[in-house]
Parts: structure tokens; C-alpha cells; sequence
């Protein structure tokens, strides 16, 4: 009998994939943004509303889910290249589906691309995709303790936007504690209220990814 | 639930490893998952045993060993932290520098490790 150390990161294939990745990004001048948060929470409806907002920007996208194309079938209305991602029976995107859904596109014609996630907030935490920025949308109607009930996901993003919040008295929902609580667990987050379909705090958002694209160059 | 996929990862390595060992049977597997990994031990093991069933580690221990979180806040002060209660709540509301008491990062806390193998 005898031990053998093996000191074998399992996570170690998707981090080597996930800086693949976020060289691919650099070096073609791509600003790649990972959508993440729940069913429901928005996050096709803000890239359908981004693109619009992001004038001038060439946007492309991914969408991840779990068997259907619905999702990449609604933003191949925008006329921007998409492609779709099935994960199966996985609850969240993974460096190396991310990697093989970017070989479809030509990245010299992308200036901003959107990742949308599979819809979960405690799966993607675990797998660096290699974007260079990570945003969580949640929507108020998930509830207003939804933000401190999953605080991972908030501590690995860039952003976090506070979604609906037009329907936030209707809900019973405390929009300023989502995101008091977005900013006790990270101080660096940079937190956004927004409601897409009374087009607020969208204009907002949008400027932070212009200024964070501009940044790069 | 990404449990399962992990697993599936952990019983490749495990055999193949065993197997540049000559190793016929594997009889222990230690693991270290860090606090801030998104990982349920308890499905993690559940899955473990169930993928271990007929291959060369079936019926191997399986130890899975918490590690504690290592954080470092603003000012570079780094400590460790050892949560009472493994729960998440608990965990990232102390994520405070034990230092100065600033809001602190973790370094690391994701992994999941294998650590050894005991084979024969």
C-alpha cells in the first residue's frame, strides 16, 4: 500500500481554458462581458437593450441554456452574430463551451461581446469563463433578500444591476437594501438600478461598459 | 448542482493516476475543497461513491478535508479565517481583515483539490 500526492486543482482545466480565453479577448480588442443571474431576472432583455444603447459598438453574442435556442433566437432578431449554447444537464457556462462557441465568430469584426449565462446564481461561481467582466442581474421580483441569500456570485462580479425595479412596491421588494447589500459584501461592485421597460438607469449601465471598453484600448 | 460533473472529473484523474502507478486498487481518496467553492461535500461524496462502483477505487474512503480561507484586505494585513458554521452567510459576513477589520478578499478559496490517493 502506499500514498500517492497527486496536489490535482479539478478546476484547473477550466482556469488554464478560462486565461486562454481572456487572451483571446485582449489581443483581438474584445470587451467580453459574462451575464449572470436567474431565470427570469432579465439578462436577454438587457442585452436586447444594450445593443440599442451601444450604438457604434459592433456587439455580438453567446446564449447559454440548458436545451432550448429560444434565447439565441431572440437575439438573432438584433441582426448581431449569436451563438447558442447548450449545456445539457449543466447549470451554468463553462470556460471550455465558451472557448468552442468563440471559434464561430470572427472576432475582428466584434468590439463588445455578451455572454449570457445559463439562468442560476450558485453554478457559475465556480467556473471562470476568461470575460474580462463578470455582471449579475437580479431582479426585485426575486425578492429583496435574494442579494444576501447568494453572496458568492457577488463577490466574483464587476457589477451587479438591480433589475425591474419599476415593479419593486407592486412586489413588495426594498430596491436601496438589494443593493445595500450588493455593496456590504463587495465595496468595489459597481451597482446599478435599472428598469428596462421604463427605460431607467439603462443609459447608465451602458456608459459604465462604453468607459470599460474605452479603457481597454 | 454541478456536483456530479466534478466527480466524474475527480474518478478520471484518480484512475489514471493509479494506473501510471500500476496500482490495482485504490483504497483512499483525500480530497481538500476550499469554503468559498460553490462544492456540497455531501453530493460531492454521494456522486463519488456511486461513480466509484465497478472500477479499480470502488469502495475507496473517500476524505473530504475543508480548507481553511485564507484573506487578505486593502492595507495587506493576510490572515486566516475558520468559520464556526460552514454556511455561507456566516462566512461572507466575516470577511473582514482580522487585523484592521477592513472588508478583506479571499485568495483562493475555490479549490477543489485532489489531494492523494492511496493505492495498492
Amino acid at each position: 500500500m502506499h500514498v500517492i500526492g497527486m496536489g490535482k486543482d479539478v478546476f484547473e482545466i477550466n482556469k488554464k481554458i478560462a486565461e486562454r480565453n481572456r487572451k483571446t479577448f485582449d489581443e483581438a480588442g474584445v470587451l467580453a462581458i459574462n451575464f449572470m443571474g436567474a431565470i427570469g431576472s432579465g439578462k436577454t432583455a438587457m442585452i436586447e437593450v444594450l445593443h440599442k444603447k451601444l450604438k457604434g459598438y459592433r456587439i455580438a453574442a453567446i446564449a447559454g441554456d440548458i436545451i432550448s435556442d429560444l434565447d439565441a433566437n431572440r437575439l438573432k432578431k438584433l441582426g448581431i452574430p449569436v451563438i447558442g449554447v447548450n449545456t445539457g444537464k449543466e447549470c451554468h457556462l463553462d470556460a471550455h463551451l465558451v472557448e468552442h462557441a468563440v471559434d464561430h465568430f470572427d472576432l475582428s469584426d466584434v468590439d463588445i461581446l455578451f455572454v449570457e449565462n445559463v439562468g442560476n446564481l450558485i453554478c457559475p461561481v465556480d467556473f471562470d469563463l476568461g470575460t474580462q467582466l463578470n455582471v449579475t442581474i437580479v431582479s426585485v421580483s426575486e425578492g429583496d433578500d435574494t442579494v444576501e441569500k447568494h453572496p458568492m456570485i457577488f463577490v466574483s462580479s464587476d457589477a451587479a444591476v438591480i433589475n425591474k425595479i419599476d415593479i419593486a412596491e407592486a412586489v413588495g421588494a426594498d430596491a436601496e437594501k438589494m443593493r445595500k447589500d450588493a455593496l456590504h459584501i463587495n465595496s468595489k461592485l459597481n451597482v446599478f438600478m435599472t428598469s428596462i421597460r421604463k427605460d431607467k438607469g439603462i443609459d447608465v449601465f451602458a456608459d459604465w461598459i462604453i468607459k470599460e471598453k474605452e479603457k481597454r484600448k | 448542482m454541478h456536483e456530479f460533473s466534478v466527480a466524474s472529473g475527480i474518478v478520471d484523474s484518480v484512475l489514471a493516476e493509479a494506473g501510471k502507478h500500476g496500482a490495482k486498487k485504490v483504497t483512499k481518496i483525500v480530497l481538500e475543497i476550499g469554503q468559498l467553492s460553490m462544492i456540497s461535500v455531501d453530493q460531492l461524496v454521494f456522486a463519488l461513491e456511486i461513480l466509484i462502483e465497478g472500477t479499480a477505487a470502488e469502495g475507496a474512503k473517500i476524505d473530504c478535508r475543508i480548507l481553511p480561507l485564507k484573506i487578505e484586505c486593502d492595507k495587506k494585513h493576510a490572515g486566516e479565517i475558520i468559520p464556526e458554521k460552514k454556511d455561507m452567510y456566516s462566512l461572507t459576513r466575516r470577511l473582514k481583515c482580522p487585523v484592521c477589520g477592513e472588508s478583506a478578499k479571499p485568495l483562493g478559496g475555490r479549490e477543489c483539490m485532489i489531494k492523494e490517493i492511496t493505492a495498492e
